[in-house]
């Protein structure tokens, strides 16, 4: 842990800014950085490379920081913005929209699979107008499950549509246009409403009926958290899909660095997850065959995190 | 005094498990008040009540005369403060974090802490004893160091009133002690109220004690009149002898233990004093042997402890020579007895005729280790010569129950 770790902010965000101008100029085109000035560069940078950047940036800072809300909440360093059941609901929605429309609506359907299996986890762990957050993780993992069980049964009789599913469902930021970025914009507002509960998201680390204690008003800021983190990861999964790793590793990755603080935990990791996402796709879109940036995140970002578990002790 | 907290009719129950019903208790402002009770009889549920975690069936919880319901989530944690049992934190926040957090019923959401704030943080720190922990993390100081850290932030919160649930029950009697102390120290200012395990603890530090049992409250007062035999032996259904404590003059409470012996119709008479027989009164009793003792000053700790057994018992006022008459009833005893046992007491020309009424007998006679002689020589011919005649020494209780 830094001493103060409310200095990684600025070069984190100095960071970003620079790697999103880099990014802008590295991609399968051919052209070079010098050909700045001819239409058909400027149109790749602008309508092809940058939305896809700015998708990746807000993707990948909105599910970092619904994961540093999730592992909060819970208390539990496993718990990620899926939790809920988020990604198999938008999942389902997804291969519905590929199988019964063509993939037309994919987006919507996709949202709102998401939200609909948050909303039953929800319902179903609500109990007295309390909700345990204990009964949200069990509840969680047996949707996740379920819905599971109807996306392979529906993957098994899609035929020719499997491929398609199985790229979805893997996390890609291909398909990211201008008009994705602006629903993603929504993203940051969810992220605020979680920074202006970070002080609470503290409190409630202690346990529910400390945190009552210390005047937190636990039933309505686990609402207000559960929902909004559902809301971020809902259009992370519509625009791109289940990009797995960025949700559950970021947070950690900065909590060694930040403490535990939420105040300076969120900010900090939505940086580093946009950062994160936006250069794995980079790497993605360069490759040779394009393939899902989930399995480039998780391949790198993985054992980097071993790495500084392992190391941990010297920060 | 004032009315700072008042409980009235509350109900609750788990499910179908009725934990207490129509419970009521006023507490004045400024005082220390014990809740005491045995497991399960609805003493911590009750706390929780008081605190707004658990919401009673019916009934109502007042503080200052407005009712718990009328205060929002804030400004109930600017009035109650609260120290849980034991606080696992999974996260590494750092001491001062932790403190710091107890000021949040009282700054805006987004507003930092301001300079008062940081004071009375540090403020809280001293009071407990905590400033020299203030960048460590809580995950990493003892269990010791983490209550006072939480004490500190109740503090920081500037509550009306403290409720403790058993604050220091995981601790080192030192500990406990010390913090205890310190919350002490807190009143009349905030008005504390815990729940206590050790009774002793709460009769020292509590001017107020309340005694549940199963979801009853069945006495509130003084230690002195809330701490006896029969009422104990009610809540906790255990024989407590209760003493006064040498030092504070406090009710001191020792269990019994109670005796659960096997038959033996061997009868033993002990010569004993100056605290020397309580022990082996205890152990012969156990055994089952029938016990007499005596010859005993009544303000010796033998009398009392051979009382307390039930044990026949020859006794002499205190500072009074052995008389003629406790001589002859002790004669009887001992000629009624198996064997006689002489511990290693004190003897003096007040109990010498405890040692001269040794010869001449027909039961065994044992002697423990060798006493103590203050008459100049003449006790320990007497026994020198009795040992020649066969009396056995015994180096220890163990080995007297062997030779017995």
């Amino acid at each position: 842990m830094l001493k103060y770790p409310i200095l990684l902010i600025p070069p984190l965000l100095i960071f970003l800014g620079i790697s999103i101008i880099i990014s802008a100029f590295i991609g399968v085109s051919g052209f070079s950085i010098f050909e700045f000035d001819t239409d058909m560069f400027q149109k790749i940078i602008f309508e092809i490379r940058l939305p896809r950047i700015i998708g990746a940036v807000l993707v990948g800072g909105g599910l970092a920081c619904a994961g540093c809300a999730m592992q909060g909440l819970f208390r539990n360093p496993m718990a990620d913005p899926y939790i809920l059941g988020t990604s198999s609901g938008g999942a389902l929605g997804a291969a519905c929209a590929i199988v019964f429309l063509g993939g037309l609506f994919l987006p919507l359907f996709a949202f709102i699979g998401a939200a609909a299996s948050t909303i039953v986890v929800y319902t179903i762990s609500k109990r007295n107008g309390r909700v345990a957050v204990e009964t949200i993780l069990l509840a969680g993992v047996a949707m996740s499950l379920f819905l599971s069980a109807i996306l392979s049964f529906i993957m098994y009789l899609s035929g020719d549509s499997l491929h398609q599913i199985m790229f979805w469902t893997m996390g890609g930021l291909w398909n990211i246009y201008w008009d994705n970025v602006l629903i993603g914009l929504m993203i940051i507002l969810g992220c605020i409403v979680l920074f202006i509960y970070s002080r609470d998201l503290n409190i409630l680390t202690l346990g529910e009926e400390e945190a009552i204690h210390l005047g937190v008003n636990t039933e309505k800021t686990k609402k207000i958290l559960l929902i909004v983190s559902a809301f971020i990861t809902g259009i992370a999964v519509s625009i791109s899909g289940c990009i797995g790793f960025i949700g559950l590793i970021i947070p950690h990755i900065m909590r060694i660095f930040t403490g535990p603080d939420h105040r300076i935990l969120i900010p900090a990791s939505m940086i580093a997850g946009a950062i994160l996402l936006m250069w794995a796709d980079t790497f993605a879109r360069t490759l040779p065959v394009e393939i899902p940036v989930g399995i480039i995140t998780a391949f790198f970002g993985a054992p980097f995190f071993i790495y500084l578990l392992k190391r941990r002790t010297k920060i | 005094m004032t009315t700072e907290l008042s409980a009235e009719n509350l109900s609750v129950s788990y499910g179908d498990h009725l934990v207490f019903e129509n419970l009521s208790l006023a507490v004045e402002q400024g005082g220390f008040i014990g809740i005491l009770g045995p497991n399960g009889c609805g003493k911590t549920t009750f706390l929780r009540t008081l605190s707004r975690v658990l919401t009673p069936d019916s009934g109502t919880v007042f503080i200052e005369n407005v009712d718990i319901k009328e205060f929002n989530v804030k400004a109930l944690a600017r009035t109650i403060g609260c120290v849980s049992q034991e606080t696992s934190v999974s996260f590494n926040f750092t001491v001062k974090d932790i403190v710091m957090m107890g000021r949040h019923p009282h700054i805006g959401r987004l507003s930092p802490l301001s300079e008062e704030d940081l004071k009375i943080v540090d403020e809280a720190m001293k009071t407990t004893n905590v400033s020299n922990l203030a960048d460590r993390f809580i995950t990493e100081i003892s269990g010791g160091e983490r209550q006072r850290v939480l004490i500190a932030r109740s503090i920081a919160q500037q509550p009306k009133i403290l409720l403790l649930d058993e604050p220091t029950s995981h601790l080192d009697i030192n500990h406990q002690i010390d913090i205890l102390s310190m919350i002490q120290a807190l009143t009349p200012k905030i008005t504390v109220i815990g729940v206590f395990h050790d009774l002793n603890l709460a009769s020292h530090f509590c001017d107020k004690i309340v005694l549940m049992e199963k979801g009853k409250i069945i006495k509130v007062g003084t230690p002195s009149e809330v701490l006896t035999t029969e009422l104990i032996k009610k809540s906790f259904s255990i024989k407590m002898m209760v003493t006064t404590h040498p030092v504070t003059g406090k009710p001191y409470l020792v269990p019994e233990y109670g005796v659960f012996s096997s038959p033996n119709s061997k009868k033993i008479h002990v010569i004993s004093g100056g605290g020397s027989g309580t022990e082996i009164f205890y152990m012969l009793s156990m055994y089952g042997y029938s016990v007499t003792a005596g010859v005993l000053s009544t303000n010796d700790s033998d009398f009392v402890s051979a009382k307390t057994l039930g044990l026949e018992v020859i006794s002499e006022p205190p500072f009074t020579e052995i008389s003629e008459e406790s001589i002859v009833k002790q004669k009887q005893l001992i000629n009624e007895s198996d064997a006689v046992i002489v511990t290693d007491m004190p003897v003096g020309a007040g109990n010498l005729s405890n040692i001269e009424a040794l010869k001449d007998i027909s039961a065994e006679i044992y002697f423990i280790r060798s006493f103590s002689d203050y008459t100049g020589g003449k006790a320990s011919e007497i026994r020198e010569s009795l040992i020649k005649n066969g009396a056995e020494v015994a180096d220890s209780i163990p080995e007297l129950l062997k030779k017995l």
